[in-house]
């Protein structure tokens, strides 16, 4: 049995008398301490699954096995430990709060957590070290970024889940991001997830699931992964 | 649960960053809660206010009035019963003060240790020569502290006693009565029938046998505070004592007056009639003396008449013995008169007889002579004789011639004796005469002297009659005056009698009408100025309770609607929390502390300016209306704790529905921005040539009516109290500006009112008043006949 296991998982949201089924029949499995990049287009179903992956969202049918635990069907409670523990999130836009400094918002992620890392240490190690003082308003997009995955991996969390942590930056500093998610990846043997829309970076990841049309049509396992430095896109 | 740290340093930013909308909360809460706590706290810090007045001026909790007055021996009685602690007996009247221009009716209290009177200036009475009076009356009279004013109190029962030992009052100082806070004073029979103004006076200064009213104080009444329900049920309760003793007392009374009255009536009787009898036998001595003085008078009168006819007889008989006297004079006289002309007669006779004795004597002187010679000569012969018979013969012849001597002689001497007779019988004749002549004289001289005694006797008794009868008729006159008197005395002693006799029979009906004592059982809420006061307290209670409603609702919906778009803002932040693993308390407590926070700051600062504030504009207001010493504000705990929860609950409520709302949603859906709800079709769409003619902006404002439903009502509800709010005030303000012109343009037409005397004619009022109708400035006249009543509510059975 894999670490992440989706099995027949279906996600269907009501808009009024329409159906929209963002899952279908999706079916795919992670193993532990893997970096896995998900591609597909817009409205593949990339987002719906890792926010389920993430106890973010709700299943409408099926199976989502998250080191053993049957995350689809945790209690409210549960659920609420098992995204302050075991998650960390990587979002698209940050999302970091604005009242609170850069070390700050890493400590809102630790305080909660039973085995976090030091937020400064975790925030030296993602290079911010001379800007943890500062607010979010204060820093590029790049360095929120960074302040969101040293908020992410502070947590120390079995799954680190990043919904396109690069779309909103540009070519080097996207790459700095990535390189930051690999290295941590290999270094704390985290198991990553890493959803983008540039499939040029597939080859740092360890597998490839492809979406399409709200299914993993497609998984490669990548025997041969390669630092991010290398790949040019 | 441990707050975490960063929440909080989160949540305190957020109030930094976000200040204004913080501040609106806090002033909705303000608002709120200071116009709740404000409002809700002006009526108990007003009755606080008259509440520690009456405390410290010892108002009375109970007043008792008699209609027969009260007496020491209600005092005991009521001091007596369970729960009572002093009764006080006290007077009051009404009186008339007139000053150059008006008549004032006042009521004359007088000072006493119940219901103490405030000094606002100057001193309290401390004699009776002084009083004291409320600043209006100063005013209205213009006279000052030092200044006197007469008084003229309403009469007493009886009509005789006055009530005022003094009633030139020197005006000493300024009070406040607790017993009259408005500017009600009640009515009265004097006057206009309006009570204007109270002054107190001292308590010596009265002249009263009962007292007006029974004040009393109740035990441990302090403890309660006036006017609320435990207060007013001891009360009651004590009340009901009171009655209970009520009819005992008011027939003690009744009867102690009738017994009095009795009393008095029978000394009256007594006295009238003792009175009756005296007067009877002052007229009955003065009606003897004066018929005894007529006896008299009349025994004097026969007495006098008597003398007079037998003074008068007596000088009849006295002048007619005189008068015969005088006629026996005058006869006498007369035949004295013949006499001495017989006499004289005689006497020339005798003259004649005497001469022709003389003659006679002379002749016979010669014829002796010559027989002396013829003798002498025959002597001488007898010598010469010489014969005896010569002798003899011449002898003879002598002794013839001695024979015819002899005869001579004895001739002579007849003749002689003749004369002497003659003479003698002259002389005595006229010895006689005069005798007689004498005697006449005499008798004359002796009847003059008679009549002139008789006169003088006549003189003196008639002036002795007439001073006897100028002395009766004084005496009759007297008598005349003395009976006048007695007539009038008598009249006199009638009506007086008549008019004891009346009074006598008045008093007794009197006694008869005596009505029975009635009880007043009165407590504070018969005080016009309390109970105006008390109830003006509820009525703002009422409205303290309508008004911060609209506030509290206003509040709500405004912390709603900044709460809604504040977390609505914070979506992703929320999101993010929950995607971090913060359960929804975590999340919660930052517009929980946010929300409180603003609530109970706002809340606190509102409760400290509206206790203060509120209580002060209301009782501003209502200063107009009542005059109290001082206006007690107080921090109220249970309307502040009330207000504040009510605000807490109506603000973090709805901030707790908007936030709980959000953190329900799973943390996938909160980070995506919210998905607006989808517009609909309205039925405005379907009216094809209205929907057309529509800017495309207008059509997105109908559209959002309908889409956003929540907003719309909620602006609705929001217009819809500001509204009411603002149009309750502009309500209040024009129902309240217009009661004056309703009550004196519509109601009251008249500018003027004059009131009449009662005393006077109709003649006097009815020129009066056309004299004002033929004034220039004068309109119209309407006369009217005003009379103050007492009207009871009956007793339910
Ligand atoms: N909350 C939602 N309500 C309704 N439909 C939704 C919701 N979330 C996702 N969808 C729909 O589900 C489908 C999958 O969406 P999803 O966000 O997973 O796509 P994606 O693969 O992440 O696309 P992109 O690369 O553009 O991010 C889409 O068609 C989307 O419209
Ligand atoms: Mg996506």
């Amino acid at each position: 049995m894999s670490y992440i296991e989706f099995k027949n998982v279906c996600k269907e949201y009501k808009m009024g008398e329409i159906k929209i089924k963002a899952l279908d029949n999706t079916n795919f499995s992670i193993e532990k301490g893997e970096l896995v990049v998900v591609v597909g287009p817009s409205g593949a179903g990339k987002t719906t699954a890792l926010n389920i992956l993430g106890g973010m969202d709700t299943v409408t049918s099926g199976e989502v096995i998250v080191d053993g635990k049957n995350v689809e069907k945790l209690k409210n409670k549960e659920l609420i430990k098992y995204r302050r523990e075991d998650i960390g999130f990587v979002f698209q836009f940050y999302n970091l709060v604005q009242n609170l400094t850069a070390i700050e918002n890493v400590e809102l992620a630790t305080q909660i957590c039973k085995d976090s890392l030091s937020p400064d240490e975790v925030m030296e190690k993602v290079g911010l070290k001379d800007r943890k003082k500062n607010f979010p308003s204060q820093l590029s997009g790049g360095e929120q970024q960074r302040v969101a995955i040293a908020r992410a991996i502070a947590k120390n969390p079995k799954l680190l889940l990043c919904d396109e942590p690069t779309g909103a930056l540009d070519y080097k500093t996207g790459k700095q991001i990535l390189k930051l998610l690999q290295d941590t990846a290999r270094k704390e043997n985290m198991t990553v997830i890493i959803i983008t829309h540039n499939a040029a970076i597939a080859p740092m990841a360890d597998k490839i699931i492809r979406f399409k049309n709200g299914t993993a049509e497609k998984i490669e396992i990548n025997e041969n992964p390669v630092s991010v430095e290398t790949i040019e896109w | 649960m441990k707050v975490k740290k960063a929440l909080l340093k989160d949540c305190f930013k957020e109030i930094k960053k976000s200040y204004k909308r913080f501040i609106s909360i806090l002033l909705m809460a303000l608002l709120g809660v200071g116009f709740f706590a404000g409002l809700r706290a002006s009526s108990p810090d007003m009755v606080d206010s008259i509440d520690s007045y009456y405390k410290s001026q010892n108002v009375y909790d109970i007043e008792v009035m008699s209609t027969l007055g009260l007496t020491d021996d209600d005092i005991q009685a009521l001091a007596n019963i369970e729960n009572v602690e002093n009764v006080y007996g006290t007077y009051s009247k009404d009186g008339l003060i007139k000053t150059a221009e008006k008549e004032i009716v006042s009521k004359i209290l007088c000072v006493d240790d119940v219901n103490k009177p405030v000094l606002i200036e100057g001193n309290m009475p401390t004699n009776i020569g002084e009083c004291v009076v409320e600043k209006g009356f100063l005013k209205a009279t213009n006279k000052n502290i030092g200044d006197y004013i007469e008084i003229e109190p309403e009469k007493t029962e009886d009509e005789e006693t006055e009530y005022l030992k003094n009633k030139n009052l020197k005006i000493v100082g300024i009070v406040e009565s607790p017993l009259y806070i408005s500017r009600e004073r009640g009515s009265t029979k004097l006057g206009t029938g309006v009570i204007n103004y109270y002054i107190y006076v001292n308590r010596e200064n009265v002249n009263s046998d009962v007292y007006t009213e029974i004040y009393i104080r109740l035990k441990d009444s302090n403890e309660y505070q006036t006017a609320s329900t435990k207060y007013e049920d001891y009360v009651e309760e004590t009340k009901d004592k009171i009655e209970a003793i009520k009819v005992e007392r008011e027939n003690a009374r009744y009867q102690e007056l009738i017994d009095e009255a009795n009393a008095e009536i029978a000394k009256a009787e007594d006295e009238f009639n003792t009175e009756k009898q005296n007067g009877e036998k002052q007229i009955q001595d003065a009606e003897k003396k004066i018929n005894d003085g007529k006896a008299q008078i009349e025994k004097a009168e026969a007495e006098i008449s008597s003398n007079e006819t037998k003074a008068k007889n007596e000088f009849a008989s006295a002048e007619k013995q005189i008068s015969d006297a005088k006629a026996e004079i005058e006869k006498n006289t007369a035949d004295l008169n013949t006499k001495k002309q017989e006499a004289e007669a005689g006497f020339s006779q005798a003259e004649t007889q005497k001469t022709e004795l003389q003659n006679t004597l002379n002749n016979i002187n010669s014829a002796i002579e010559m027989i002396n010679k013829n003798i002498e000569e025959k002597q001488n012969e007898l010598q010469t004789a010489e014969t005896e018979e010569e002798k003899g013969k011449i002898n003879q012849e002598i002794a013839g011639l001695q024979v015819s001597k002899q005869e001579y002689e004895t001739n002579k001497q007849s003749v002689q004796a003749g004369i002497t007779q003659i003479e003698t019988q002259v002389t005595s004749g006229r010895a006689e005469l005069q005798n007689a002549e004498t005697q006449i004289n005499n008798a004359k001289a002796e009847i003059e002297k008679q009549e002139k005694t008789l006169q003088q006797t006549k003189n003196s008794t008639n002036s002795q009659i007439a001073s006897a009868k100028k002395e009766l008729e004084s005496s009759r006159k007297e008598i005349e005056n003395a009976e006048a008197e007695l007539q009038r005395s008598r009249e006199e002693f009638n009506t007086k009698i008549q008019e004891a006799e009346g009074k006598l029979i008045d008093a007794k009906e009197k006694v008869s009408e005596i009505e029975k004592a009635k009880w007043y059982i009165l407590d504070r809420q018969q005080n016009v100025g309390y109970s105006s006061y008390i109830q003006d307290t509820k009525s703002i209670e009422n409205i303290s309770i309508v008004f911060p409603i609209v506030f509290f609702a206003i509040a709500a919906l405004v912390s709603l609607t900044s709460m809604t778009r504040m977390v609505e803002e914070e979506r992703q932040e929320i999101g993010t929390l929950k995607a971090l693993g913060y359960n929804k308390f975590h999340i919660m407590l930052k517009y929980i502390i946010y929300s409180s926070l603003a609530c109970i700051i706002g809340g606190l600062i509102g409760m400290n300016i509206g206790f203060q504030l509120l209580p002060r504009i209301i009782w501003d207001m209502y200063e107009m209306m009542y005059t109290l010493p001082e206006f007690i504000v107080s921090f109220n705990h249970q309307y502040s704790s009330i207000g504040l929860g009510l605000i807490y609950v109506c603000i973090v409520g709805a901030t707790l529905y908007t936030i709980l709302k959000e953190v329900r949603e799973s943390p996938a859906n909160l980070l995506r921005p919210k998905a607006p709800k989808y517009g609909k079709r309205v039925l405005l769409e379907r009216i094809n040539f209205i929907w057309k003619r529509l800017k495309f902006s207008h059509k997105v404002t109908v559209r959002n009516i309908f889409r956003y439903k929540k907003r719309f009502l909620m602006t609705i509800i929001g217009i819809m109290g500001c509204t009411s709010l603002i149009l309750a005030g502009f309500g209040l303000k024009d129902s309240i500006s217009s009661i004056l012109p309703n009550q004196y343009e519509d109601i009251f037409d008249y500018d003027m009112q004059v009131s009449l005397k009662t005393s006077l004619s109709q003649e006097q009022s009815d020129k009066y008043i056309t004299e004002l109708r033929q004034k220039g400035e004068v309109k119209d006249v309407l006369e009217t006949y005003m009379e103050a009543g007492t009207a009871r509510k009956r007793k339910q059975q």
